[in-house]
């Protein structure tokens, strides 16, 4: 081993204790080697702090949800609009008594159509609606989950007719649902299935209410990948906002105006808190509304 | 992803999982500095700090994980921020001027080093990082690089020392020529 090595391996702490010993007393007498062992330790930690460096800064780079440098890319403003566009449609569409066909077709591919509508004898009556609206893009998901007591009423007005109609079976009416298509969700976006060869993966955000907890009165918790909103959420309408890019998701809430935090790691039950940076607001505000 | 998951990736190098473990930890971790009288920006410095020897010890081969990756960079974060603690103190006593030049020096050859380090091309700087920080074998540095055996990593890793040496001491003459 020449004199490089044996300090190579020293600064690399590859040498046992005897070997330290030796090479410490070798160094001892030898004025040229002690030299040439402190210029090599200088130069390693010169080397070692510039490794630090590089991966601080490559660190520096990382996004954290909720953070001030959000980075909104065109493709997650486009899934905005989208997904914003699909619920101006849901609005606009239950909000028309005349068509109830193309719901009700929808609604009988779902797993559990049952949770949708339930009729009681010749009166249809809804209990509870839950839509489920979901856009996808080839990088970026989102999806709105949608509970109005309104929208109820005018599902309500339509649906005694519906439910007495054969003819909403009619097997051509799902055509373009063969049973590859997502059918976890009550209702697709308009137009899903026209784009249905880009979308990879659809959104795996499942969201469960519970207004029956006195202690937690606005707060949530992902457990088993699920999210669990503690409150009363039936006052307005509640959009989940979720941003993909690789391996990363950030998550938002959006409430009566106002963006909430979401931590997917969160596993404890935990207070929403809301946005407060200014350009994270703007920028959410703008891939929501597409303005 | 689960620790043990992480864990192994992180030691094969993986710098995407340790994007990953930054961003998982961070509220935790920066918290405890913030709460602790610390800045957002000393929390972030430690925390990163204290992630990089976390880095370092995994992808080395010398760190065998026996608690949570979180509890293992907690203790690290906890040790680094009472040592700052400890430094500040002692800035604000006598130590003061002694402890600014001893820094001064150092910064300045750190500063000699880094620059000679970037004239360096790409490879070379990865060969001389990946074997003197992050403690890869030559097997190790062939196989990220892409090179065809250790032979080619060791003949590559002694050309680029060699040449680092030489931009550096060449760097030292002249520095003390300057003074």
């Amino acid at each position: 081993m020449d004199k490089l090595e044996l300090i190579d391996a020293y600064l690399r702490d590859e040498m046992d204790s005897s070997q330290k010993g030796a090479f410490e007393k070798q160094m001892a007498s030898d004025p040229k080697l002690q030299g040439e062992f402190e210029f090599q330790k200088s130069v390693v930690a010169g080397i070692s702090e510039a490794r630090k460096m590089e991966l601080k800064a490559m660190l520096d780079n990382v996004v954290i949800s909720g953070g001030a440098t959000e980075n909104f890319t065109l493709g997650k403003v486009v899934a905005g609009l989208l997904v914003v566009g699909a619920l101006s449609w849901c609005g606009y569409y239950f909000t028309q008594p005349s068509q109830p066909r193309e719901f009700m077709p929808v609604a009988q591919e779902a797993e559990n159509p049952q949770e949708l509508i339930t009729p009681k004898g010749q009166k249809a009556e809804v209990e509870k609606e839950e839509l489920q609206v979901e856009a996808s893009s080839k990088a970026v998901e989102e999806k709105i989950t949608i509970d109005d007591s309104e929208v109820d009423k005018d599902i309500s007005q339509i649906l005694p007719k519906s439910a007495k109609e054969p003819q909403i079976n009619k097997p051509e009416l799902l055509t373009g649902f063969e049973g590859d298509e997502d059918t976890s969700d009550s209702l697709l976006a308009p137009g899903s299935t026209s784009v249905k060869g880009e979308i990879e993966e659809i959104s795996s955000i499942d969201v469960s209410i519970d207004n029956t907890r006195k202690k937690f009165t606005f707060h949530y918790q992902f457990k088993n990948g699920r999210l669990f909103l503690y409150g009363d959420f039936s006052s307005d309408l509640y959009e989940i906002l979720e941003f993909n890019a690789d391996e990363e998701r950030a998550l938002f809430l959006f409430y009566k105006g106002k963006f909430y935090n979401l931590n997917d790691d969160q596993e404890r039950i935990m207070e929403l808190k809301v946005v407060k940076n200014k350009t994270l607001l703007s920028k959410l505000d703008k891939a929501r509304t597409g303005n | 992803m689960k620790d043990n998951e992480i864990f192994e990736k992180i030691c094969k190098g993986d710098e995407k999982t340790l994007e990953y473990l930054y961003k998982k930890y961070y509220r935790m971790m920066t918290k405890m500095v913030i709460s602790n009288s610390g800045s957002e920006q000393e929390a972030k410095d430690i925390y990163q700090e204290a992630l990089v020897v976390f880095w370092q010890k995994s992808v080395s081969g010398k760190l065998v994980l026996t608690s949570k990756i979180s509890t293992y960079i907690y203790s690290i974060c906890q040790n680094l921020w009472r040592k700052e603690l400890d430094r500040k103190r002692r800035l604000s006593h006598e130590e003061k001027d002694s402890t600014e030049y001893a820094d001064h020096d150092k910064v300045e050859r750190a500063k000699i080093i880094n620059e000679c380090i970037n004239q360096l091309g790409e490879t070379c700087r990865r060969i001389l990082m990946y074997y003197y920080f992050d403690g890869l074998s030559m097997q190790d540095i062939a196989d990220h690089l892409g090179f065809a055996n250790t032979n080619t990593a060791k003949t590559k890793k002694y050309k680029c020392k060699k040449k680092l040496d030489e931009l550096v001491k060449a760097q030292y003459s002249e520095q003390d020529f300057l003074d």
